[in-house]
């Protein structure tokens, strides 16, 4: 039983996105305004704010989402 | 195009339409005096005390370079920089090397879905979900005594993720979630496996229907909350608008429990 753990262990790992696959999660991200806003602040740094509409589904470009 | 960026601290907004907006983006959105009723997408530069310096709307049409992703990523990079004209702009700081992921900051799930590679070059990047450990769920999946059957329904946040990106139209939901899951605890440890193969169907158009297969291995540690790692893969059908198949392409989620 132990080998059917490290097995899905080993299928986790191999689906698991490291790296290059990554480079979109490498700008430096803050969840939502307010923490942008209160980060620029103390940090002296301009915000960039992507703003996005879609009928389809009300998620988070963050997350990967469009 | 990162590069670009990295001056900047990077944030978003999403909503289903402009009477989304919260306060705070509906100032910003204001103050940029963009025109149009339907903003599908936008960018906003503010300064460190939150003025609007720049507002404007990308030209983003994927029909328009052949989903050429290498084209699109130039073209959008030329906008960027034309974007960015004229702003006083600090030195990049050094930012980690490492990706900031989207996390939990209490205990729960976070979930890497991918999309294999397609004819539209859809999501080449990672959708990351998080999703809270809930008492219910947790109480889901408990190690049992004994071998046990789980419905969907028992299981339906953690399945609720497996949604697959790049769908056009519908509501961003599903139709029914169905399946029957199966929970061992394994002889001697404190884990558990839980099998199913779940099958989905879409609220879109097509009612575009997929299953796939679903093992998650289940840690117990004393005194603390279940850690899981585990995977689901699923071929998905991509339809045209007049409802036929153009491809089939590998969903793959990763799951994993955090904080580790």
């Amino acid at each position: 039983m132990d080998t059917l753990l490290t097995e899905i262990d080993r299928r986790f790992v191999a689906a698991r996105p490291i790296g290059a696959a990554l480079a979109f999660y490498t700008m430096d991200w803050a969840p939502d305004l307010a923490t942008a806003q209160i980060r620029a602040k103390k940090e002296r740094r301009p915000v960039f704010l992507i703003f996005v509409t879609n009928i389809s589904a009300a998620t988070s470009f963050y997350q990967g989402h469009c | 195009m990162l590069e670009l960026l990295k001056p900047f601290i990077v944030t978003s907004w999403n909503g289903r339409r402009l009477s989304d907006m919260p306060p705070d983006i509906k100032k910003v959105f204001e103050q940029g005096r963009l025109r149009g009723d339907n903003v599908n997408i936008a960018f906003f530069v503010l300064s460190p005390e939150g003025a609007v310096l720049r507002a404007g709307i990308p030209f983003v049409q994927p029909g328009y370079f052949r989903m050429d992703s290498a084209a699109m990523g130039a073209d959008m990079v030329r906008q960027l920089k034309d974007f960015f004209q004229g702003l006083d702009m600090p030195p990049a700081p050094k930012i980690p090397r490492e990706p900031t992921l989207p996390d939990l900051a209490t205990p729960g799930f976070r979930i890497f879905l991918t999309f294999g590679r397609n004819n539209i070059n859809h999501y080449l990047t990672p959708v990351i979900e998080t999703l809270p450990l809930t008492p219910e769920l947790a109480a889901a999946l408990a190690r049992p005594k004994a071998t046990k059957t789980l419905d969907a329904a028992a299981l339906k946040p953690l399945l609720s993720v497996l949604y697959p990106p790049a769908i056009m139209d519908g509501m961003g939901g599903f139709r029914t979630i169905t399946g029957r899951f199966t929970l061992e605890p394994l002889p001697g440890e404190a884990a558990a496996l839980l099998t199913g193969t779940p099958t989905f169907v879409l609220d879109d158009r097509n009612a575009t229907r997929y299953t796939g297969q679903l093992e998650l291995a289940l840690r117990y540690p004393p005194g603390k909350p279940l850690t899981a790692r585990g995977t689901f893969t699923a071929p998905f059908p991509r339809f045209r608008p007049d409802g036929e198949i153009t491809e089939t392409v590998t969903l793959t989620a990763a799951f994993e429990t955090r904080p580790v």
